[in-house]
């Protein structure tokens, strides 16, 4: 019986125990309730902690040239909770130009690491000088991008249909307007003593840009048919006897068809003109003109040093070796104008106006044909010791060139791929943060905008084919590139309106026009990076580049050199993607 | 024998006296678990509120419609605090009067100009 009485107490006790072990278990789980509650703000403020960081290391490295070093062990608080700190942005492994920023946030028991990808975007190449970048706009205004990456404007460009050329120096170009008349001429005629009508093109003047630190101003180089100047000839009239010989005159004038410069040299197209004077016999009632004055004309490459001031003869086909006899015409080379010039160290080359295949190579007594590409040339120029050609169809015969196909893909180098974001949305059912992909992932893919501009601005003529749209400093090539990019769908991820299946599908691409530089390892494309490419969306046929409120004509690019009015370089840091 | 087979009074009394104590020992505590989870409730709300006008605001800085922005200071121009806060009332154990309650948050946002 005892046994029976004890049981009572037993269970008793056994109920008791358990009802305190329930207790326990509530509390726990009212622990657990509270710890959530207080976690899930703490994440919060640890987030913003976290985003704080990012934001503040991305305005540093924008701002300060010493960012390495300000943000070396960088730590902060928010005023109302969360601590940060910062990893030294580190590359990221097989982009040499993206850098991963990692922020960590702390508030209580809460802890959260951001990560940001962010593209940086130099003007130069680490051991280049940064160059000076010249454009037109729309409106044919200069505009500049100096090494401090600013756009400005110059004001009106001196000839908004000329090229605007520069290589490791100062900008050249030509000037709109006719330059000085040719030289007057009296010599004898059928209808007498008189002023010889000449038959000449209009003349151009080349002008170069003096940058300094606050001014800029054009500077018109002296023209190689102004009297006086070191190409100019000429023997006045002379009667020896019965013998009358007319005047000889000799003059260089420039064409303004095409340019090219290199350093402080600019080459430009001229034409080598001649008179040779009337030969007649002195009667005493008069002259009897035996032989009437003859003008002389033919293709030529004039090179003007700005450091001597004087023009000199690269490519002639005419010898003038007296001035009152006939000159001696080169034959056997083709005679016709040039389109486009490119300078390989001093070796001028040229397309031949009218037949852009084909590529001469300029001599001093004229110019011979190099070789005869296949495919349609657009431009010639001179990158890393070598001559490129600038084609937008076909294959060149071992010629390198730019273009989609070869080696200097600029989308070989891109980030293809950008990864999709995942963020949290807020869901007023739930009441609730809910982590869902905000972004999906995009695929870009970018061309050469050369090719298509190009194209067009050919057919125009008039003395520019428009190929001018590579500028080339050192090893740093510099030009337009079309962007498209595509979103890519994936099959197992549900996409927040409006990025719908049928969205990606159909119009999820946009084309964007940007400028871009190859390094000779990679393209780079900026200003802005890739982060700003799906914000500025152009038309398909767009030619205008949007660069803040500057709309850029993709015709004619050039990188000069202006070192002692160069504001300090700059690099540039554009997000790509927050993960 | 019959006085063997049952339990004492005072038997009874103490297993009564074990399973008061148990049982309303378990009932408070039950009634302030109640009371603590319906207080966590009422305050989560206005927490995830204050996250999603913090989100909110960021969204509006980036697109240049945020007002009354502070710089950050000690860098740069261009690097700004952006603040969010949320506010609710709550009763209290022994006060008639609810009390005024806040949530306050902020982050940094860098506005760049076009094109970076």
């Amino acid at each position: 019986m005892r046994r029976a009485r004890g049981n009572i107490l037993v269970m008793a006790l056994f109920v008791s125990v358990f009802l305190y072990f329930l207790s326990v278990a509530l509390v726990a789980q009212n622990r657990q309730d509270v710890l959530l509650s207080v976690t899930r703000e703490h994440r919060a403020r640890a987030d913003a902690a976290a985003r704080a960081g990012l934001e503040l290391a991305l305005h540093v490295m924008r701002t300060d040239a010493a960012w390495p070093q300000r943000l070396e062990g960088a730590h902060g608080e928010l005023e109302t909770g969360g601590a940060w700190s910062l990893q030294p942005p580190a590359p990221v492994p097989g982009h040499p130009n993206l850098l991963e920023i990692r922020s960590e946030g702390v508030s209580g028991i809460a802890r959260v690491t951001r990560r940001r990808i962010v593209e940086e975007v130099a003007l130069a190449s680490p051991d280049c000088p940064g160059p000076h970048l010249f454009a037109l706009t729309g409106e044919g205004e200069l505009a500049m991008l100096a090494p401090d990456f600013r756009w400005s404007r110059l004001g009106p460009a001196p000839d908004p249909e000329s090229w605007l050329v520069a290589s490791g120096g100062p900008l050249f170009s030509h000037v709109d307007g006719p330059a000085d008349a040719p030289p007057r001429i009296f010599d004898l005629t059928p209808r007498g003593m008189e002023e010889v009508p000449l038959v000449v093109q209009p003349s151009q003047t080349v002008a170069w840009l003096d940058l300094g630190p606050e001014t800029a101003s054009w500077k018109e180089i002296p023209a190689p048919d102004q009297v006086g100047g070191n190409l100019f000839r000429r023997v006045d009239s002379e009667i020896e006897g019965t013998r009358y010989q007319g005047p000889g005159v000799e003059w260089y004038t420039l064409t303004g068809r095409a340019l090219v410069a290199q350093g402080t040299v600019v080459v430009s197209h001229a034409r080598h003109e001649f008179y040779r004077g009337a030969r007649a016999t002195v009667t005493a009632t008069g002259y009897v003109l035996d032989e009437p004055g003859r003008h002389f004309s033919s293709s030529a490459l004039l090179a003007h040093d700005l450091a001597t001031g004087d023009w000199s003869v690269l490519v002639d086909l005419m010898r003038v070796s007296d001035l009152q006899a006939d000159p001696e015409i080169h034959a056997g080379s083709p005679s016709a104008d040039v389109d486009t010039l490119g300078l390989v160290g001093s070796q001028p080359y040229a397309l031949e106006a009218g037949n852009p295949r084909a590529v001469l190579r300029g001599m001093s007594s004229g110019w011979t044909l190099d070789r005869q590409s296949s495919g349609l040339s657009r431009g010639l120029y001179a990158y890393a010791g070598r001559l490129r050609m600038h084609t937008s169809e076909g294959s060149s015969d071992g010629m390198p060139r730019i273009s989609l196909s070869e080696g200097l893909d600029p989308g070989r180098d891109l980030v293809m791929d950008r990864p999709g974001v995942r963020g949290a949305l807020w869901d007023a059912s739930t009441r609730s943060f809910q982590e869902r992909d905000l972004l999906p992932p995009k695929r870009l893919r970018a061309n050469l905008l050369g090719d298509l501009t190009c194209t067009e601005a050919f057919q125009g003529g008039g003395g520019n084919d428009g190929a001018n749209c590579v500028a080339i400093q050192g090893r740093d090539l510099y030009t337009f590139v079309r962007l498209r990019t595509e979103y890519l769908a994936e099959p197992d991820v549900e996409y927040l309106p409006p990025w719908t299946e049928e969205f990606l599908k159909d119009s999820a691409r946009t084309e964007t026009v940007a400028l871009a530089r190859f390094d000779g390892q990679r393209w780079q494309v900026w200003p802005g990076g890739l982060a700003e490419f799906s914000a500025l969306p152009t038309p398909p046929h767009s030619t205008l580049v949007e660069v803040g409120d500057l709309e850029l004509s993709p015709r004619s690019l050039a990188a000069a050199s202006y070192p002692e009015g160069t504001s300090p370089a700059r690099k540039r840091y554009a997000p790509v993607v927050d993960l | 024998m019959r006085r063997a087979s049952g339990f004492s009074l005072a038997e009874v009394l103490l297993a009564t006296l074990f399973l008061c104590i148990a049982l309303f020992g378990y009932l408070a505590l039950h009634q302030r678990l109640i009371y603590s989870n319906w207080k966590i409730e009422q305050r989560q709300a206005p927490r995830e509120e204050a996250r999603s006008a913090l989100v909110q605001r960021l969204a509006q800085a980036r697109r240049g419609e945020a007002a009354g922005l502070e710089p950050v200071q000690g860098v740069a121009h261009g690097l700004w605090r952006v603040r969010a806060f949320t506010t609710w009332t709550e009763t209290v154990k022994g006060r008639s009067e609810p009390v005024e309650k806040s949530v306050h948050m902020d982050t940094f946002i860098g506005v760049r100009r076009p094109g970076w």
